[in-house]
């Protein structure tokens, strides 16, 4: 499956089959801002149930989709609808109905079936995932993204609120972002979007800088991945599944806030009645992030830091982004559900305030980055014969890259500074350097019949960096970047998916990872001198999971397990040939995770509603790949030298009264501890630090929520919420927790911040105004040690919304 | 909560005041993000000659774990529930006098915070002087009159010469740090580039610096280091500079190689004077072109020459092999850091130690009672006391431990043993 030429073809567009996408809906698409419940069934000639029936009223946003024993309830503001019932394979079903403010509305609708469906079918892919979703047996959280759209969110923060997930910023808009899930960070989680991996996103087009509004929900697998995300992910993966509407739809929205804050977002699409579809999306950030932080201040003249702190106001911190991603293509054509050509272009720049510490600051570094990304997504239901799907997706993506650093200044906080005699403020850099990277997705479901279906999923990722100006290089540590560094992954899975019966199903799955990697090594035999030349490697190894879940009156209970990988990067594999040797002989990290859940799903006396879901985790990690110096050996290297095991319990309870209030939160609690007995990968010098609860990992944290919602605000159909957001994250050491005095322990402050949000919706949701509050009262936050969040902020934001069905 | 900045914010009346106890919830309080305000410390102050205490700069994970000692000959410590907890990775102290060793950390990138650490009126660890910014890399380092002196060479200057920035952070004076630049293009007179290593201080207000001296670096060699090609292997230059950095003296001599030791970017020291004032100019010959062998000359106290009658040929002594670190012991004893295999790259390993008595031109290995060199996962700076040399070794097999090393027999025992990953430095401090 590899293809050599990789880098010579730069993109290589493998047709493979594929197969249907899947794709999961939130548990929790709830909350709907109307003023009337109007509920029914839905149900065949015959009178059996219909499930997973969309009823939605035309022209709006308000939708519902029938459970198992084909009920539906729907909030609609009150006044004269037309409320449509579709379903694959019956004809639509429509009914104009005057809806008096108040009360209960009960509505069936009896279908009947459509001997030419298939033109309806593309149309209600998206509803028949809620089935898969359900039905899933991985421990899978979807966060709704919809419900968001009148928020300033940016996908990050959004992600934030899911129960597992915490995310870690260095500062504001555009400061990096780190995702921690289930304790894992970094590497050994990935990140995708529609499937396809974000890796060479480049960090203009990033979890941070897009708004939620590209959004249709954000699924977290934790721990246990399906194949359809072929990739290394130990820790599991976070995929965003972006709006594809087949609608003709326009949405539009700006906001300005706090720290001089401006966000514009725009959504436009349309579909034709042949089938000719396409999409655009715009956005764009900006903020000046000059908000006040407490530190220390440097005394330019004497190089002294203050022992007193100081509230100083950030200076050299704006940051922007535009980003355009586009989509043109066909829906519902007999040789394609969907055939989608796509580009995303983006660009930021971004000032550089201060170094890993606070204290350090900077008035002149920045940094700016473009990406560009071409993409096809191709996909077919019953391709050739019934039952056979496939799925196809590629992208290539160039970024690039560029560092200043060319001040001959030294700043302090207050802006002070001081000449200096050589160039750069940290190290002068002029650097460029371009990331290319390049990923195909081929996946192929085949469903034997109602009770076993296979599937396989192929990913090929690669990637390549190099310096674009070797001579800006300057810093005497980087001139090793300018050799080339590529990597070839490839990832194959394979799966059974058993189906019982109605209440019981199982996948049983299993991946192979295969990897090229190649970078420079020092082929010098003379001390002082150095002399590269390229190197490949490649290496391979195997995974397998399980999965299953099984129904119970309101209840589902869940289990899996997955042996999962980490391959080693380029980086360990060969060190960076200046401070670190490679050690090729690595194998990779591997985890065997197990999830064990349990969800209750119930509506009490109608009014009432509640969903509890309840996950404990096991995670018991090896060969943890770690930097190790030995003298013996001269320097630095990697080395397989290391155990995790993280016991964690996720949970999560919402309430909903009618459509008139709801509550909800979720609390995480995990138990991460190096069980590695020895300090020495070769010796039996005991560790100071087994036992220890892993440093710099939030380990207790959680949020929680209500909404109320006032309806017919002055006049029908207007809407409006208020909302209120409390978020909670416990104490952690910065290191090893048992080290040092007490007294002395450097930490990461627990973290206690507000939110509050007032949204006014106007013509069943046409326009909209919004206020938002964020940390309220003004708490000092911090995600990494001594790097200070904003405090308070305020934003106001106008957003127009209008959606016109086909069909 | 604003405060305008005081500039002379030491309050020295103040911290002889306070106790130990006080200090403990301050350096909670620093080390808590986000803390409330806090008067500063500043120096120790007049030495109460109350006793001494011996500083280990002990370190685990991504932090440093400063402990005191009463003894580094026996008995044991631990960082667990001990120590004062630095957020940073401190590999080099700076010891000059007694009254504070001063941690300096190596950002590869950013600029490093940099500090030091004493003890008070009750023998307690405080922070003495300010926390100092470090905002050039440095390659080599040293103590020099009041000061601690780091240097990097090989520096774009805004004028575009290449030349090296000192830093001189004054002990005296909070840690005041002044930022000092040479232009080193044809510093010895033969167009070539010098790069600075070593600081040794002649106390007469100039300190020697070794030069390694090269063709200008060619910008993509990369691999570290601020050296180009060098086209006189057979020569050695040393230095001597005041802290204006003016250029008093440049001794030169052929008969060894450059003086420094070499590893990817840093110039190990390889000068130092023994008790009598004397200079030992020493050469690993690094360099593979040399034809000279690893050994030393000699500056007598004051002389602006290389001593011609002293002329001490190591490698001979040592079997072929070359060294790349020196440390004065006592006396004419010095200990040698010593390549473990006789071919030898930038990075290949050097864990075998030797003692040298310069005068009498012995060599005797360090091996009684000293960890085999393959068995040291690595090793502190050692610290030179009572005639002795204590040095941090850790082994894949046992916890850090202070072995005690008498230059006279080039015997080693085991002392002080630091539960910890691994220790830094040493130091006694008198309060």
């Amino acid at each position: 499956m590899i293809v050599g030429n990789f880098y010579v073809n730069r993109l290589v567009l493998l047709v493979l089959i594929s197969g249907l996408m899947w794709s999961f809906v939130p548990f929790s698409v709830r909350a709907q801002h109307t003023s009337v419940r109007l509920h029914g069934m839905v149900t065949t000639e015959e009178g059996a149930p219909l499930q997973d029936a969309s009823v939605y009223i035309e022209g709006s946003s308000f939708s519902a989709v029938t459970d198992a024993g084909g009920v539906f309830q729907l909030q609609v503001p009150g006044g004269r609808h037309r409320i449509v019932c579709t379903l694959v394979g019956y004809r639509q079903q429509a009914v104009s109905l005057a809806i008096q403010v108040g009360g209960d509305h009960k509505l069936d609708f009896v279908m009947v079936k459509d001997g030419n469906y298939h033109l309806q079918e593309v149309e209600v892919v998206g509803k028949s995932a809620i089935a898969e979703v359900r039905e899933s047996p991985f421990n899978v959280v979807a966060l709704d993204a919809k419900s968001l759209y009148n928020s300033t969110l940016d996908l990050g923060h959004m992600l934030d609120r899911a129960s597992g997930v915490k995310i870690r910023e260095t500062g504001g808009m555009g400061s990096s972002m780190s995702i921690s899930l289930n304790g894992f960070t970094g590497r050994h989680i990935k990140l995708f979007m529609d499937g396809v991996p974000m890796d060479g996103f480049g960090s203009a087009f990033q979890l941070n800088n897009i708004p939620v509004n590209v959004a249709d929900r954000i699924e977290v697998y934790k721990g246990v991945v399906p194949i359809e995300f072929g990739a290394d992910a130990m820790g599991g993966v976070i995929n965003i599944v972006t709006n594809q509407r087949a609608n003709t739809y326009l949405d539009a929205s700006y906001s300005y806030g706090s720290f001089n804050t401006h966000k514009t977002n725009i959504s436009v699409g349309h579909t034709t009645k042949g089938g000719f579809t396409f999409q655009l999306n715009a956005f764009q950030n900006y903020s000046d992030n000059d908000y006040k932080v407490r530190t220390s201040v440097l005394d330019v003249q004497t190089g002294n830091f203050s022992w007193e702190e100081y509230w100083v106001r950030r200076f050299n911190d704006a940051y922007h982004n535009e980003t355009v991603m586009a989509k043109v293509g066909f829906v519902n054509k007999p040789w394609a559900d969907r055939l989608l050509f796509g580009i995303t272009l983006g660009r930021e720049k971004a000032e550089i305030q201060h170094s890993n510490l606070m204290k350090i600051v900077f008035g002149m570094r920045e940094r700016s980055g473009t990406t560009v990304l071409p993409s096809l997504s191709y996909e077919k239901k019953n391709l050739f014969i019934a039952n056979l799907h496939v799925r196809v997706t590629a992208n290539y993506n160039r970024n690039y890259n560029h560092n200043i650093d060319t001040a001959a200044r030294q700043y302090n906080w207050f802006g002070e500074y001081r000449p200096t005699r050589y160039l750069g403020e940290s190290s002068y850099t002029l650097g460029k350097f371009y990331n290319d990277n390049a990923s195909t997705t081929a996946n192929v479901t085949y469903r034997f019949n109602e009770r076993h279906a296979l599937a396989f999923n192929n990913v090929i990722t690669g990637y390549e960096r190099k310096n674009a100006d070797r001579v800006a290089a300057t810093d005497i540590y980087s001139s090793i970047d300018t050799m080339r560094r590529a990597n070839i992954k490839n990832v194959l899975g394979a799966s059974y998916r058993y189906q019982h019966n109605k209440n019981w199903n199982t996948n049983l799955f299993g991946k192979y990872y295969y990897q090229r990697v190649t970078g420079p090594i020092d082929t010098s035999q003379v001390a002082g001198s150095t002399a590269y030349s390229e190197r490949t490697e490649s290496f391979s190894t195997t995974g397998y999971g399980l999965a299953s879940t099984y129904f119970f009156r309101d209840f589902q209970l869940k289990a899996s397990i997955e042996k999962a990988f980490r391959l080693p990067t380029d980086n360990e594999l060969f060190g960076d040939e200046v401070l670190e040797t490679g050690n090729t002989s690595l194998r990779a990290e591997h985890s065997i995770n197990y999830n064990v859940g349990a969800t209750w799903n119930s509506t009490l006396q109608n009014d009432h509603s509640v969903y509890v879901d309840v996950n404990g985790y096991y995670r018991d990690i090896k060969d943890y790949i770690q930097r190790l110096v030995e003298q013996r050996y001269g320097t630095a290297g990697y080395s397989n030298h290391g155990k995790v095991r993280n016991i964690g319990v996720d949970a999560e309870l919402r309430y909903y009264y009618k459509n008139r209030f709801m509550a909800g939160g979720n609390v995480t609690y995990q138990d991460m501890r190096n069980k590695e007995r020895y300090a020495s990968s070769t010796g039996d010098r005991l560790s100071v630090t087994y036992n220890n609860r892993m440093r710099n990992v939030p380990y207790f944290f959680g949020n929680a929520d209500a909404a109320y919602y006032i309806h017919d605000l002055w006049g029908a159909g207007n809407v409006l919420s208020l909302g209120y957001t409390f978020n909670f994250v416990g104490e952690f050491f910065l290191d090893w927790e048992s080290l040092g005095n007490q007294n002395t322990k450097a930490t990461l402050p627990r973290q206690v911040y507000h939110d509050f949000s007032m949204s006014y919706m106007l013509k069943n949701g046409r326009y909209n105004i919004a206020f938002e509050a964020r940390n309220f009262t003004d708490a000092m936050l911090y995600d990494n040690f001594s790097l200070q969040k904003p405090g308070r902020s305020f934003s106001l934001k106008l957003r127009y919304f209008l959606i016109k069905r086909n069909g | 909560m604003d405060k305008p900045l005081n500039k002379n914010n030491m309050n020295m009346e103040h911290v002889k005041t306070m106790n130990g106890s006080v200090w403990g919830i301050g350096l909670a309080l620093l080390a808590a993000v986000g803390c409330s305000k806090n008067d500063g410390p500043g120096p120790a102050g007049g030495n109460g000659g109350n006793g001494e205490r011996y500083f280990i700069a002990a370190t685990a994970g991504s932090s440093t774990y400063l402990l005191t000692a009463d003894d580094l000959e026996s008995g044991t410590a631990t960082i667990v529930g001990n120590g004062v907890e630095i957020p940073r990775t401190y590999s080099m102290w700076v010891n000059n006098g007694t009254k504070a060793s001063v941690g300096l950390i190596y950002a590869q990138g950013d600029p490093g915070i940099g500090i030091s650490y004493g003890l008070d009126a009750s023998g307690n660890l405080v922070p003495v002087g300010n926390e100092f910014q470090i905002t050039s890399r440095f390659t080599t380092y040293g103590a020099f009159d009041k000061y601690v002196v780091t240097s990097v060479s090989g520096q774009t200057l805004t004028d575009g010469k290449t030349g090296a920035v000192f830093n001189f952070i004054d002990l005296d004076n909070h840690n005041t740090m002044t930022q000092r630049d040479i232009v080193t293009e044809n510093f010895t007179g033969n167009g070539q580039l010098a790069t600075f290593s070593g600081i040794v201080d002649l106390g007469n207000g100039e300190f020697l610096t070794g030069l390694v001296v090269s063709e200008p670096k060619d910008p993509e060699a990369g691999g570290g280091g601020s050296t180009g090609p060098v086209t006189h292997p057979d020569s050695v230059w040393v230095a001597a500079l005041d802290a204006n950095l003016n250029v008093k003296r440049i001794y030169r001599d052929d008969r060894i190689s450059y003086a420094s030791g070499r590893m990817r970017s840093q110039y190990y020291s390889q000068i130092a004077s023994d008790d009598a004032g004397n200079v030992y100019v020493f050469s690993g010959s690094f360099e593979s072109s040399t034809t000279k062998p690893a050994g030393a000359l000699r500056i007598n106290k004051g002389a602006a020459d290389f001593d011609q009658s002293y002329y001490f040929n190591i490698e001979e002594m040592s079997g072929g092999y070359r060294f790349r670190k020196v440390w004065h012991i006592t006396e004419d004893y010095f200990l040698l850091e010593v390549y473990n295999d006789l071919e030898y790259g930038s990075t290949t390993a050097a864990s075998q130690y030797a003692v040298v008595k310069m005068q009498d031109k012995t060599f005797s290995w360090v091996r009684e009672g000293f960890p085999a060199k393959d068995e040291i996962s690595a090793t502190g700076l050692p610290f030179a006391d009572n005639g002795k040399m204590y040095f941090p070794v850790t082994t894949a097999s046992a916890q850090p431990t202070v072995y005690v090393i008498d230059p006279e027999t080039a015997t080693a025992k085991a002392g002080l043993v630091i539960q910890a990953e691994g220790v830094a430095a040493l130091s006694r401090f008198e309060y």
